[in-house]
Protein backbone atom coordinates (compact mmCIF):
# COMPACT_ATOMS: atom_id res chain seq x y z
CA UNK A 1 0.00 0.00 0.00
CA UNK A 2 1.46 3.42 -0.93
CA UNK A 3 2.40 5.70 1.95
CA UNK A 4 -0.19 8.32 1.03
CA UNK A 5 -2.95 5.68 1.02
CA UNK A 6 -1.67 4.42 4.39
CA UNK A 7 -1.85 7.94 5.83
CA UNK A 8 -5.32 8.52 4.35
CA UNK A 9 -6.36 5.18 5.92
CA UNK A 10 -5.15 6.41 9.33
CA UNK A 11 -7.20 9.61 8.82
CA UNK A 12 -10.23 7.43 7.94
CA UNK A 13 -9.80 5.27 11.09
CA UNK A 14 -9.65 8.45 13.22
CA UNK A 15 -12.80 9.63 11.42
CA UNK A 16 -14.59 6.34 12.26
CA UNK A 17 -13.58 6.64 15.92
CA UNK A 18 -14.88 10.24 15.88
CA UNK A 19 -18.23 9.11 14.48
CA UNK A 20 -18.37 6.36 17.11
CA UNK A 21 -17.86 8.91 19.91
CA UNK A 22 -20.49 11.17 18.31
CA UNK A 23 -22.95 8.29 18.17
CA UNK A 24 -22.46 7.51 21.86
CA UNK A 25 -22.63 11.21 22.85
CA UNK A 26 -25.84 12.04 21.06
CA UNK A 27 -27.58 8.69 21.71
CA UNK A 28 -26.82 9.25 25.36
CA UNK A 29 -28.24 12.79 25.23
CA UNK A 30 -31.36 11.65 23.38
CA UNK A 31 -31.96 8.81 25.85
CA UNK A 32 -31.62 11.30 28.72
CA UNK A 33 -33.90 13.83 26.98
CA UNK A 34 -36.74 11.37 26.58
CA UNK A 35 -36.36 10.17 30.16
CA UNK A 36 -34.86 6.71 29.60
CA UNK A 37 -31.64 7.26 31.61
CA UNK A 38 -30.17 9.55 34.26
CA UNK A 39 -27.58 12.01 33.00
CA UNK A 40 -23.97 11.22 33.87
CA UNK A 41 -22.34 14.57 33.25
CA UNK A 42 -18.74 13.37 33.35
CA UNK A 43 -19.40 10.49 30.93
CA UNK A 44 -21.17 12.91 28.58
CA UNK A 45 -18.27 15.36 28.64
CA UNK A 46 -15.74 12.60 28.04
CA UNK A 47 -17.55 11.19 25.02
CA UNK A 48 -18.34 14.67 23.73
CA UNK A 49 -14.64 15.55 23.69
CA UNK A 50 -13.89 12.17 22.16
CA UNK A 51 -15.93 13.52 19.27
CA UNK A 52 -14.55 17.07 19.40
CA UNK A 53 -10.91 16.16 19.92
CA UNK A 54 -10.62 13.30 17.44
CA UNK A 55 -12.33 15.39 14.75
CA UNK A 56 -9.33 17.75 14.80
CA UNK A 57 -6.93 14.89 14.16
CA UNK A 58 -8.74 13.82 11.02
CA UNK A 59 -7.62 17.23 9.71
CA UNK A 60 -4.10 16.76 10.99
CA UNK A 61 -3.63 13.28 9.49
CA UNK A 62 -5.16 14.45 6.19
CA UNK A 63 -2.95 17.57 6.19
CA UNK A 64 0.19 15.47 6.60
CA UNK A 65 -0.96 13.23 3.74
CA UNK A 66 -1.50 16.37 1.63
CA UNK A 67 1.99 17.63 2.50
CA UNK A 68 3.64 14.36 1.40
CA UNK A 69 1.59 14.54 -1.81
CA UNK A 70 2.53 18.17 -2.47
CA UNK A 71 6.26 17.68 -2.01
CA UNK A 72 6.38 14.45 -4.00
CA UNK A 73 4.10 15.46 -6.89
CA UNK A 74 5.56 18.91 -7.45
CA UNK A 75 9.18 17.78 -7.46
CA UNK A 76 8.36 15.28 -10.19
CA UNK A 77 8.70 12.43 -7.65
CA UNK A 78 12.35 13.34 -6.92
CA UNK A 79 11.51 13.94 -3.23
CA UNK A 80 9.95 10.45 -3.06
CA UNK A 81 13.50 9.05 -3.18
CA UNK A 82 14.21 10.64 0.17
CA UNK A 83 11.07 9.77 2.12
CA UNK A 84 11.59 6.66 4.18
CA UNK A 85 8.39 4.66 3.89
CA UNK A 86 8.91 2.68 7.09
CA UNK A 87 9.74 5.76 9.16
CA UNK A 88 6.71 7.71 7.88
CA UNK A 89 4.39 4.75 8.56
CA UNK A 90 5.65 4.49 12.15
CA UNK A 91 4.84 8.20 12.55
CA UNK A 92 1.29 7.72 11.16
CA UNK A 93 0.71 4.72 13.47
CA UNK A 94 1.87 6.67 16.53
CA UNK A 95 -0.47 9.51 15.54
CA UNK A 96 -3.42 7.11 15.66
CA UNK A 97 -2.41 5.60 19.03
CA UNK A 98 -1.83 8.92 20.82
CA UNK A 99 -4.87 10.62 19.28
CA UNK A 100 -7.09 8.03 20.96
CA UNK A 101 -5.32 8.47 24.32
CA UNK A 102 -5.13 12.27 24.40
CA UNK A 103 -8.75 13.35 24.76
CA UNK A 104 -8.22 14.70 28.28
CA UNK A 105 -6.69 18.08 27.46
CA UNK A 106 -10.24 19.31 26.87
CA UNK A 107 -11.28 18.56 30.46
CA UNK A 108 -8.20 19.90 32.26
CA UNK A 109 -10.19 22.36 34.40
CA UNK A 110 -13.20 20.07 34.88
CA UNK A 111 -13.51 19.48 38.65
CA UNK A 112 -15.33 16.17 38.13
CA UNK A 113 -12.23 14.27 36.95
CA UNK A 114 -9.30 13.31 39.15
CA UNK A 115 -5.98 15.14 38.78
CA UNK A 116 -4.14 11.92 37.93
CA UNK A 117 -6.64 11.07 35.19
CA UNK A 118 -6.49 14.58 33.70
CA UNK A 119 -2.72 14.56 33.82
CA UNK A 120 -2.43 11.12 32.21
CA UNK A 121 -4.87 11.69 29.37
CA UNK A 122 -4.75 15.46 29.13
CA UNK A 123 -1.10 16.31 29.57
CA UNK A 124 1.10 13.21 29.20
CA UNK A 125 -0.77 11.74 26.21
CA UNK A 126 -0.98 15.15 24.57
CA UNK A 127 2.78 15.67 24.86
CA UNK A 128 3.35 12.21 23.43
CA UNK A 129 0.93 13.11 20.62
CA UNK A 130 3.41 15.78 19.56
CA UNK A 131 6.00 13.02 18.94
CA UNK A 132 4.51 11.70 15.64
CA UNK A 133 4.01 15.29 14.41
CA UNK A 134 7.69 16.00 15.08
CA UNK A 135 8.62 12.77 13.24
CA UNK A 136 6.59 13.81 10.19
CA UNK A 137 8.15 17.29 10.29
CA UNK A 138 11.59 15.72 9.90
CA UNK A 139 10.40 13.36 7.14
CA UNK A 140 8.96 16.29 5.15
CA UNK A 141 11.63 18.93 5.78
CA UNK A 142 14.32 16.25 5.38
CA UNK A 143 12.88 15.14 2.03
CA UNK A 144 12.89 18.73 0.83
CA UNK A 145 16.44 19.39 1.99
CA UNK A 146 17.68 16.11 0.47
CA UNK A 147 15.96 16.96 -2.83
CA UNK A 148 17.55 20.41 -2.96
CA UNK A 149 21.01 19.25 -1.83
CA UNK A 150 20.92 16.45 -4.41
CA UNK A 151 20.66 19.16 -7.08
CA UNK A 152 22.83 21.90 -5.61
CA UNK A 153 25.89 21.94 -3.38
CA UNK A 154 24.95 24.15 -0.43
CA UNK A 155 26.01 25.01 3.11
CA UNK A 156 24.16 23.57 6.12
CA UNK A 157 21.27 26.03 5.72
CA UNK A 158 21.98 27.09 2.13
CA UNK A 159 19.31 24.67 0.84
CA UNK A 160 16.64 26.97 2.35
CA UNK A 161 17.61 29.69 -0.13
CA UNK A 162 17.50 27.18 -3.00
CA UNK A 163 13.95 26.05 -2.23
CA UNK A 164 11.68 27.15 -5.10
CA UNK A 165 9.71 29.64 -3.00
CA UNK A 166 7.88 30.83 -6.11
CA UNK A 167 6.28 27.44 -6.70
CA UNK A 168 2.78 27.47 -5.17
CA UNK A 169 2.84 23.81 -4.08
CA UNK A 170 6.25 23.93 -2.42
CA UNK A 171 5.45 27.29 -0.79
CA UNK A 172 2.11 25.86 0.43
CA UNK A 173 3.86 22.84 1.95
CA UNK A 174 6.40 25.00 3.79
CA UNK A 175 3.83 27.57 4.97
CA UNK A 176 1.65 24.72 6.21
CA UNK A 177 4.57 23.21 8.15
CA UNK A 178 5.51 26.59 9.67
CA UNK A 179 1.88 27.15 10.75
CA UNK A 180 1.79 23.67 12.27
CA UNK A 181 5.03 24.25 14.20
CA UNK A 182 3.85 27.67 15.47
CA UNK A 183 0.41 26.28 16.44
CA UNK A 184 2.02 23.22 18.02
CA UNK A 185 4.33 25.38 20.11
CA UNK A 186 1.34 27.36 21.42
CA UNK A 187 -0.43 24.07 22.27
CA UNK A 188 2.17 22.91 24.81
CA UNK A 189 1.18 25.25 27.70
CA UNK A 190 -2.49 24.62 26.86
CA UNK A 191 -2.29 20.85 27.19
CA UNK A 192 -0.37 20.99 30.46
CA UNK A 193 -2.43 20.89 33.63
CA UNK A 194 -0.63 23.71 35.44
CA UNK A 195 0.21 26.39 32.80
CA UNK A 196 -3.20 25.81 31.26
CA UNK A 197 -4.57 27.83 34.20
CA UNK A 198 -3.01 30.95 32.66
CA UNK A 199 -4.17 30.31 29.12
CA UNK A 200 -7.48 28.47 29.51
CA UNK A 201 -10.35 29.99 27.52
CA UNK A 202 -8.29 32.96 26.40
CA UNK A 203 -7.65 33.99 22.79
CA UNK A 204 -4.39 31.98 23.06
CA UNK A 205 -6.55 28.89 22.36
CA UNK A 206 -7.94 30.50 19.19
CA UNK A 207 -4.39 31.39 18.11
CA UNK A 208 -3.44 27.70 18.44
CA UNK A 209 -6.27 26.29 16.35
CA UNK A 210 -6.26 29.09 13.78
CA UNK A 211 -2.63 28.19 13.07
CA UNK A 212 -3.19 24.44 12.95
CA UNK A 213 -6.55 24.30 11.18
CA UNK A 214 -7.06 27.61 9.36
CA UNK A 215 -3.34 27.93 8.71
CA UNK A 216 -1.79 24.52 8.28
CA UNK A 217 -4.73 22.44 7.01
CA UNK A 218 -6.28 25.07 4.75
CA UNK A 219 -2.97 26.10 3.19
CA UNK A 220 -2.00 22.46 2.51
CA UNK A 221 -5.31 21.79 0.79
CA UNK A 222 -5.20 25.08 -1.13
CA UNK A 223 -1.81 23.95 -2.47
CA UNK A 224 -3.17 20.50 -3.29
CA UNK A 225 -6.23 21.96 -5.03
CA UNK A 226 -3.97 23.86 -7.41
CA UNK A 227 -2.90 20.38 -8.51
CA UNK A 228 -6.18 18.47 -8.22
CA UNK A 229 -8.52 20.87 -10.04
CA UNK A 230 -6.45 21.14 -13.25
CA UNK A 231 -6.07 17.32 -13.12
CA UNK A 232 -9.83 16.79 -12.80
CA UNK A 233 -10.91 19.10 -15.61
CA UNK A 234 -7.74 18.78 -17.75
CA UNK A 235 -7.23 22.52 -17.92
CA UNK A 236 -4.40 24.81 -16.99
CA UNK A 237 -4.75 26.84 -13.82
CA UNK A 238 -6.26 30.25 -14.63
CA UNK A 239 -3.36 32.13 -13.06
CA UNK A 240 -0.21 30.62 -11.54
CA UNK A 241 0.92 34.12 -10.52
CA UNK A 242 -2.33 34.70 -8.63
CA UNK A 243 -1.93 31.34 -6.86
CA UNK A 244 1.51 32.44 -5.59
CA UNK A 245 0.21 35.84 -4.43
CA UNK A 246 -2.81 34.15 -2.87
CA UNK A 247 -0.79 31.69 -0.78
CA UNK A 248 1.60 34.37 0.49
CA UNK A 249 -1.31 36.72 1.30
CA UNK A 250 -3.29 34.04 3.14
CA UNK A 251 -0.25 32.81 5.10
CA UNK A 252 0.84 36.32 6.16
CA UNK A 253 -2.77 37.13 7.13
CA UNK A 254 -3.04 34.01 9.31
CA UNK A 255 0.33 34.73 10.96
CA UNK A 256 -0.73 38.30 11.86
CA UNK A 257 -4.19 37.18 12.99
CA UNK A 258 -2.83 34.36 15.17
CA UNK A 259 -0.05 36.47 16.66
CA UNK A 260 -2.64 39.12 17.61
CA UNK A 261 -4.78 36.40 19.21
CA UNK A 262 -1.81 34.86 21.05
CA UNK A 263 -0.71 38.22 22.47
CA UNK A 264 -4.25 39.14 23.53
CA UNK A 265 -4.68 35.67 25.06
CA UNK A 266 -1.34 35.91 26.86
CA UNK A 267 -2.66 39.00 28.63
CA UNK A 268 -5.93 37.28 29.52
CA UNK A 269 -8.37 38.42 26.81
CA UNK A 270 -11.15 35.79 27.04
CA UNK A 271 -12.63 33.90 24.15
CA UNK A 272 -16.30 32.97 23.71
CA UNK A 273 -17.22 35.86 26.01
CA UNK A 274 -18.73 39.25 25.26
CA UNK A 275 -16.50 41.80 26.95
CA UNK A 276 -17.96 45.26 27.63
CA UNK A 277 -15.33 47.92 26.93
CA UNK A 278 -15.21 49.09 30.54
CA UNK A 279 -14.27 45.58 31.76
CA UNK A 280 -11.53 44.88 29.22
CA UNK A 281 -7.91 45.95 29.59
CA UNK A 282 -7.18 48.97 27.36
CA UNK A 283 -4.12 47.46 25.65
CA UNK A 284 -6.10 44.40 24.48
CA UNK A 285 -7.42 46.52 21.62
CA UNK A 286 -3.95 46.88 20.05
CA UNK A 287 -3.70 43.07 19.83
CA UNK A 288 -7.27 42.62 18.64
CA UNK A 289 -6.49 45.25 15.98
CA UNK A 290 -3.74 42.91 14.75
CA UNK A 291 -6.29 40.10 14.83
CA UNK A 292 -8.71 42.10 12.67
CA UNK A 293 -5.98 43.23 10.27
CA UNK A 294 -4.67 39.68 9.83
CA UNK A 295 -8.22 38.41 9.37
CA UNK A 296 -8.87 40.93 6.57
CA UNK A 297 -5.61 39.99 4.81
CA UNK A 298 -6.43 36.28 5.14
CA UNK A 299 -9.96 36.87 3.77
CA UNK A 300 -8.41 38.65 0.77
CA UNK A 301 -6.23 35.55 0.26
CA UNK A 302 -9.29 33.32 0.53
CA UNK A 303 -11.19 35.38 -2.06
CA UNK A 304 -8.23 35.14 -4.46
CA UNK A 305 -8.26 31.34 -4.05
CA UNK A 306 -12.00 31.05 -4.78
CA UNK A 307 -11.67 33.42 -7.75
CA UNK A 308 -8.76 31.42 -9.20
CA UNK A 309 -10.67 28.15 -8.79
CA UNK A 310 -13.88 29.45 -10.39
CA UNK A 311 -11.93 31.19 -13.16
CA UNK A 312 -10.07 27.92 -13.86
CA UNK A 313 -13.37 26.07 -14.26
CA UNK A 314 -14.92 28.78 -16.48
CA UNK A 315 -11.76 29.69 -18.39
CA UNK A 316 -11.49 28.10 -21.81
CA UNK A 317 -7.77 27.35 -21.39
CA UNK A 318 -4.87 27.86 -23.72
CA UNK A 319 -4.09 24.22 -24.46
CA UNK A 320 -0.71 22.63 -23.96
CA UNK A 321 0.53 20.74 -20.91
CA UNK A 322 -1.86 21.12 -17.95
CA UNK A 323 0.91 21.58 -15.37
CA UNK A 324 3.18 23.75 -17.51
CA UNK A 325 5.03 26.20 -15.28
CA UNK A 326 3.89 24.47 -12.08
CA UNK A 327 6.42 21.66 -11.68
CA UNK A 328 9.90 22.05 -10.25
CA UNK A 329 12.59 19.93 -11.82
CA UNK A 330 15.43 18.58 -9.71
CA UNK A 331 18.24 16.43 -10.98
CA UNK A 332 20.09 14.14 -8.63
CA UNK A 333 23.70 15.19 -9.18
CA UNK A 334 25.16 15.31 -5.68
CA UNK A 335 24.99 13.18 -2.56
CA UNK A 336 21.80 14.28 -0.76
CA UNK A 337 21.78 15.21 2.92
CA UNK A 338 19.13 15.93 5.52
CA UNK A 339 21.57 17.47 8.00
CA UNK A 340 20.32 21.04 7.51
CA UNK A 341 16.70 20.00 8.21
CA UNK A 342 17.86 17.98 11.24
CA UNK A 343 19.68 20.92 12.82
CA UNK A 344 16.93 23.43 11.93
CA UNK A 345 14.19 21.28 13.46
CA UNK A 346 16.33 20.60 16.53
CA UNK A 347 16.63 24.37 17.09
CA UNK A 348 12.84 24.72 16.69
CA UNK A 349 12.30 21.91 19.25
CA UNK A 350 14.57 23.72 21.71
CA UNK A 351 12.55 26.93 21.23
CA UNK A 352 9.30 25.01 21.87
CA UNK A 353 10.81 23.61 25.08
CA UNK A 354 11.87 27.11 26.16
CA UNK A 355 8.29 28.36 25.66
CA UNK A 356 7.00 25.35 27.61
CA UNK A 357 9.27 25.94 30.60
CA UNK A 358 8.62 29.67 30.44
CA UNK A 359 4.90 28.91 30.89
CA UNK A 360 5.74 27.13 34.18
CA UNK A 361 7.94 30.05 35.25
CA UNK A 362 5.12 32.46 34.42
CA UNK A 363 2.61 30.49 36.50
CA UNK A 364 5.06 30.29 39.39
CA UNK A 365 5.55 34.09 39.21
CA UNK A 366 1.84 34.82 39.58
CA UNK A 367 0.86 36.59 42.80
CA UNK A 368 -0.43 34.15 45.42
CA UNK A 369 -4.08 34.46 46.37
CA UNK A 370 -4.13 32.90 49.81
CA UNK B 1 28.25 17.63 9.45
CA UNK B 2 25.80 15.81 11.67
CA UNK B 3 25.91 12.55 9.77
CA UNK B 4 27.76 11.15 6.83
CA UNK B 5 25.54 11.57 3.78
CA UNK B 6 24.01 8.59 2.04
CA UNK B 7 23.67 7.79 -1.59
CA UNK B 8 20.15 7.89 -3.08
CA UNK B 9 19.71 4.12 -3.27
CA UNK B 10 20.56 3.73 0.43
CA UNK B 11 17.74 5.93 1.75
CA UNK B 12 14.91 3.43 1.72
CA UNK B 13 16.65 0.46 3.36
CA UNK B 14 15.30 0.50 6.93
CA UNK B 15 15.67 3.47 9.23
CA UNK B 16 18.81 5.57 8.90
CA UNK B 17 20.88 6.43 11.98
CA UNK B 18 19.68 10.01 11.64
CA UNK B 19 16.02 8.91 11.65
CA UNK B 20 16.56 6.65 14.66
CA UNK B 21 18.22 9.52 16.50
CA UNK B 22 15.34 11.86 15.57
CA UNK B 23 12.82 9.35 16.97
CA UNK B 24 14.80 9.24 20.23
CA UNK B 25 14.99 13.07 20.37
CA UNK B 26 11.22 13.41 19.75
CA UNK B 27 10.45 10.82 22.45
CA UNK B 28 12.84 12.46 24.93
CA UNK B 29 11.23 15.88 24.34
CA UNK B 30 7.74 14.38 24.81
CA UNK B 31 8.85 12.58 27.98
CA UNK B 32 10.60 15.65 29.45
CA UNK B 33 7.39 17.66 29.04
CA UNK B 34 5.31 14.79 30.47
CA UNK B 35 7.56 14.24 33.47
CA UNK B 36 7.66 17.99 34.16
CA UNK B 37 3.89 18.25 34.43
CA UNK B 38 3.74 15.20 36.74
CA UNK B 39 6.52 16.21 39.14
CA UNK B 40 5.71 19.93 39.17
CA UNK B 41 2.10 19.50 40.29
CA UNK B 42 2.54 19.59 44.10
CA UNK B 43 4.65 22.77 44.09
CA UNK B 44 2.38 24.55 41.63
CA UNK B 45 -0.64 23.44 43.65
CA UNK B 46 0.93 25.03 46.71
CA UNK B 47 1.40 28.28 44.78
CA UNK B 48 -2.08 28.45 43.29
CA UNK B 49 -4.48 26.99 45.81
Amino acid sequence: MPLITWGAGIAAIIALITVFYGLITFSFTLAWRIGLIEMNVEAYRWYYWGLGHDAQYINLAATIVALYALIVLRTGFTAANFINDKYARIAFDLLLIFTIAAIGHHILVDPGFSTIFKQASGSVSSHLLSVPTVLHAFALAGALSATVTASYRTSLFGWIKRIPWGNPAIAAAIFSLISLAYGGALAQPLTTLQPNLNYHNTLWVNAHFHLTVVGSTTIAFMGLFYYILPSLISKKLYSIKLSKIQLYTFFIGILILSTGMALAGYYGDPRRTFMPSDLGLPFWSSYTFLLALGGLIAIAGGIMFVFNMIATILYKGKGGEVFEGMMVKFEIKNTPTKNGAFVLLFIILILIMVLYFFSFYRLGSMPTIY
Amino acid sequence: MVFKSKKVEEWDKGLTRQEKLWIVIALVVGLIMSVTTVIAWPSIQALCL
